[in-house]
Formats: C-alpha cells, sequence, structure tokens
C-alpha cells in the first residue's frame, strides 16, 4: 500500500492539478490535467477521476473523463461504464507486463489518448486511424503484430507459436524473407510471448471461435 | 463533425483571457503605478497605505473585452471633515492638478463612488476607476481592510455612504475557479448583449449563492454553466444578496425589478433556445475573434503529443 501511495504521490509533483484522495476506502485520483506543448503553451484541459483496480499496477488506471469534452459515444472509445478505453487488450498487458508507474501511464498513455480527443475534436478523425470495436480489432492487432494480413493465416501462426518446435534462431526464416529467424519472425514471437502461453492459447481459441462463427 | 458545447465555452473562455492583451496591461499597470504615486505624493498625510488593487483584475474575474482597473486609496479616520470632502478631493485633484500628458482631461468624471479617468496610451483609450476610502475608527483599517466610501447622489437618490472591504471581496472569490469560470462566461454574455443592467458584483455573488445552494454540481463546464443560469432564472426575483463586506449594503437592490424580470426572461429564452438547437449557445457566448485559437497550431500540437503514446491505436472492447 505504501508503495502504491508513493508511486501516485511522485506523478502528482508532476501534475500539480491532480490530487489523491480516499474515496470510501478507495484511493483515488482526481483533478485536471492540462494540456501543453513547448511552442503553444497550454491547448486543452480535461477533468478526470481515475481509479485502480485490483490488476493495477498489471494493468492500466480507469479514467473517467468528467469534463464531458470527449462524447460518450463507442465512437469516441469511452467504455459502457464511462471509463475510457486505451488500448487493445492484449497491448494493454504488453505496456503492462513488469508492472507500470503511475507517471508512465500518465506520461505515455493518458496524455497522449487526451491529446488525440483534442485533435479527434477539431479534425474530426483519428490521424493515425483506430482498432474495429470488439474481436475485429483483436483481428487487427494480432495482424498488425504478425505482420499478417489474413484471418486464416494469424491463427495458422498463432498455432505455430503455441505448438509447434521452432526452427533454429540462425536458418533462414519459415516465411522467405531470407532473413535469419533470429532476426524476423523470432522477434515478433518473442514480443508476442510475453503475453504469456495461457493468455496466448485464450485468444486463439476466442480468434478460431470467431473464424468458425 | 457534432456540436460539442463544453468544447466551445473553453474556446469562449481561453479567447477572452488577460494574457491576450499583456502588452495592453503592461501600460496599463505602469499607468496604475503612475497614479498611486501622484496619490501617495498629494495625499501623504491623509492616506493609510499605498493605494491598492481592486475590481474584477484583482478578483481574477477580468475578461480581455471592455474592462478596467480599479484602485483603491484608504484615507486616514482623522481626515477631511467628511466622506463627500474625501471624495470630492480625489476628483478635484485629478481634474484640475494633476499633470499628465496622457489623461484626457475633460473625461475625468464623477462617479457613484469613484473618480473615472481615461489615458489615451498609443492610441487606445483606457479607464481606471479611483475609489477613495476612509477608516472607520482611527488605525482600524490595517486591522480589518474596511473603509467608508461617499456614495454620490444619483437620479432621485440622495448622497450616502457605504461601508466596503476589498479584501474581503478578493477573498471571497479565491480558491473558486469553477465560479471564477462562470462569471467571466457571464460577463462575455453581458458584453456582447449589452446587458449593462446587471452589475458585476450582482453577477459574482447570485454565481457563488448558485453554486452553494446546489447540492450535486455538475463536472462540466456547460453544466456549471446551465446550472448557474437556471438558478438566475429562478431565483432573480426572490433573491437577497447582501455584501459580503457589508450586510446593510443590499446588492440585489441594485437591480430594480423590472431589470430583474427581464434578466429572467432572457436567460429563460436563452436557455430555451440552446435546447432546442445546442449550437444556439455560439449566439450567447460569442469567442472573441480577435484572439481566437489557431486550430491548425492546435491541431498539430496535439497531433504531435499524441505521437509520444505507447498504444499504437486506439480500441473500444464492445
Amino acid at each position: 500500500m505504501e508503495k502504491f501511495i508513493k508511486d501516485i504521490d511522485l506523478a502528482m509533483k508532476f501534475y500539480l492539478e491532480l490530487q489523491r484522495i480516499d474515496y470510501k476506502g478507495e484511493i483515488k485520483v482526481i483533478g485536471d490535467i492540462t494540456l501543453m506543448h513547448d511552442d503553444i503553451g497550454k491547448y486543452d484541459r480535461y477533468s478526470l477521476s481515475i481509479s485502480f483496480p485490483k490488476c493495477y499496477p498489471y494493468c492500466f488506471p480507469k479514467v473517467i473523463e468528467l469534463s464531458k469534452k470527449i462524447p460518450r459515444i463507442s465512437d469516441r472509445h469511452v467504455n459502457e461504464d464511462n471509463t475510457l478505453c486505451f488500448a487493445v487488450d492484449p497491448e494493454e498487458r504488453l505496456i503492462c507486463k513488469n508492472g507500470i508507474k503511475f507517471k508512465y501511464f500518465l506520461d505515455k498513455v493518458l496524455v497522449p489518448h487526451l491529446s488525440r480527443e483534442t485533435y479527434r475534436s477539431f479534425s474530426g478523425k483519428y490521424e493515425d486511424g483506430e482498432y474495429s470495436h470488439g474481436l475485429e480489432g483483436l483481428w487487427e492487432f494480432f495482424s498488425y503484430k504478425l505482420d499478417v494480413s489474413e484471418k486464416d493465416n494469424i491463427v495458422k501462426e498463432l498455432e505455430r507459436i503455441l505448438h509447434e518446435k521452432w526452427q533454429g534462431r540462425n536458418v533462414p526464416c519459415f516465411c522467405g524473407s531470407k532473413i535469419k529467424f533470429k532476426n524476423c519472425h523470432l522477434i515478433k514471437w518473442n514480443g508476442l510471448m510475453v503475453l504469456g502461453t495461457d493468455y496466448l492459447q485464450r485468444i486463439l481459441e476466442i480468434l478460431k471461435n470467431d473464424l468458425t462463427a | 463533425m457534432s456540436f460539442n458545447k463544453n468544447k466551445h465555452l473553453d474556446r469562449v473562455l481561453e479567447s477572452y483571457k488577460m494574457k491576450h492583451v499583456d502588452d495592453l496591461m503592461e501600460k496599463y499597470k505602469k499607468k496604475r503605478e503612475e497614479i498611486k504615486d501622484a496619490l501617495e505624493e498629494k495625499f501623504y498625510d491623509e492616506k493609510v497605505t499605498r493605494a491598492i488593487n481592486s475590481g474584477s483584475y484583482a478578483k481574477h474575474t477580468a475578461i480581455n473585452k471592455k474592462f478596467d482597473i480599479d484602485i483603491c486609496q484608504p484615507f486616514k479616520y482623522q481626515s477631511f471633515d467628511t466622506l463627500e470632502e474625501m471624495a470630492d478631493s480625489v476628483y478635484d485633484y485629478f481634474n484640475t492638478e494633476y499633470e499628465d500628458e496622457d489623461l484626457i482631461k475633460h473625461k475625468t468624471r464623477k462617479q457613484h463612488v469613484s473618480t473615472g479617468l481615461t489615458f489615451l496610451l498609443d492610441g487606445e483609450q483606457i479607464q481606471m476607476d479611483v475609489v477613495p476610502g476612509r477608516e472607520l475608527a482611527e488605525n482600524d483599517y490595517t486591522q480589518s481592510n474596511r473603509l467608508n466610501l461617499h456614495v454620490r447622489a444619483r437620479g432621485l437618490d440622495p448622497a450616502t455612504s457605504t461601508q466596503t472591504n476589498i479584501q474581503k471581496h478578493i477573498d471571497l472569490i479565491k480558491g473558486k475557479g469553477d465560479e471564477r469560470s462562470i462569471i467571466r462566461l457571464l460577463k462575455v454574455w453581458k458584453v456582447n448583449k449589452n446587458k449593462d443592467g446587471m452589475k458585476s458584483f450582482f453577477l459574482e455573488l447570485i454565481t457563488i449563492e448558485a453554486f452553494e445552494r446546489t447540492i450535486e454540481i455538475p463536472n462540466d463546464l456547460w453544466g456549471k454553466l446551465e446550472m448557474t443560469l437556471e438558478f438566475i432564472r429562478d431565483n432573480v426575483l426572490s433573491i437577497r444578496l447582501e455584501d459580503p463586506a457589508n450586510s446593510n449594503n443590499i446588492v440585489s437592490d441594485t437591480m430594480t425589478n423590472a431589470e430583474k424580470e427581464v434578466l429572467a426572461d432572457d436567460i429563460g429564452i436563452m436557455l430555451d433556445k440552446i435546447n432546442e438547437d445546442e449550437e444556439n449557445l455560439e449566439n450567447y457566448f460569442l469567442v472573441n475573434e480577435e484572439f481566437d485559437v489557431d486550430e491548425e497550431k492546435i491541431k498539430a500540437a496535439a497531433l504531435e503529443v499524441a505521437r509520444t503514446s505507447v498504444i499504437s491505436k486506439p480500441w473500444r472492447q464492445f
């Protein structure tokens, strides 16, 4: 508990408009985040309520945007419980695999997310795209991670990662890239294995079911 | 692209920030200090302290359109035979004796509780109000901050006096960031729609009252503004607002019943129109186009910061 509070308080030193509160025995962070840029100074501001689920720091804190600048609709990545949705589930898991620091979450997840929403409110679109809702987003994530476009091939490759003996590191990669496995797919595969075999197996089952549905 | 009331109001507030008129403010502040120096020299024996800043700029409720900077000069209890003499001495000094090539002499005027000065600085006319006040008892001001003001006769109302406490007025709004934002928005409406009947102090007090009397304050800016507007519409006719520095000064009496009825009607119509079509908000709370945000710059900045994310793309689970 002490470590958890220390982690939050450290971040508060950099985000002076946020404050830690004890709400009915639960630690929360409330207040504002002002978005700043070196050239133009302050360019937007959001009021927020941040809570910490049991899985924290191995998952993201839950954030509700109170200033209602982000419309509470799915197209704007707001979940049904009004919390912001930051990332596709396996990506969140990858980022939090070793436990996340609250300041890192603010700096690298929340502030860029809010900034992306500010951009969206002016331009009407997400400049760098977004994952589709629900399972389709999961397919897109693995397609991006494995650099494979067909759903069949995504499943095949996940099966291969999980259930086949991996080829030798210095052997040319199976994909035909003519570079060694260690410099090609091994990097991608190791990147995904960080998620854990149990988790990957669950994802594989979900994707297979979706494919046959 | 859908209209977002909170975004619009944020943009309005940003465009009316005093920081946009920093250059003018610097000139203003320099002139204000010159006036304080002049008062200190002229009334060396009568003054308690150097004049203090007062008004909306001191309270951080000013907007960058149609604003003036007020100063208040505290005088000793024993100075001047009457409060009227105090008020007239200050007026006479600026009207006849004070020499400043920036001062537009013929515009020096006696106002309700102050002397109004107009300066021409780099082609711009700026207003300054000098409010003289006298201690209530010997050596009382430094302890209590209370002052007696001379209130000049106006229309059928005879001259009178009133007690005030500038520091208390400043402290009243201190730490009330939400209320200040709403007061500034109401001033934007007042200035753009020529609602001169609404006194700024009245607006401040009724906004603070709206926040104090509401159990669940909305989190968003529009929610807070709507709450305040509904409160004014429903209570302006009956509410009694006392000056927190002087319970004998009934601030709600500074508007006539007819003016209050017009205000309630105006706000009612405004709320109806905004409910019919939220984009009507833009007609009531106008962006100060002179200082409107450069959308392209914000977009570029927002995108640059967004791209510092460790997340590839946003997603929604369901």
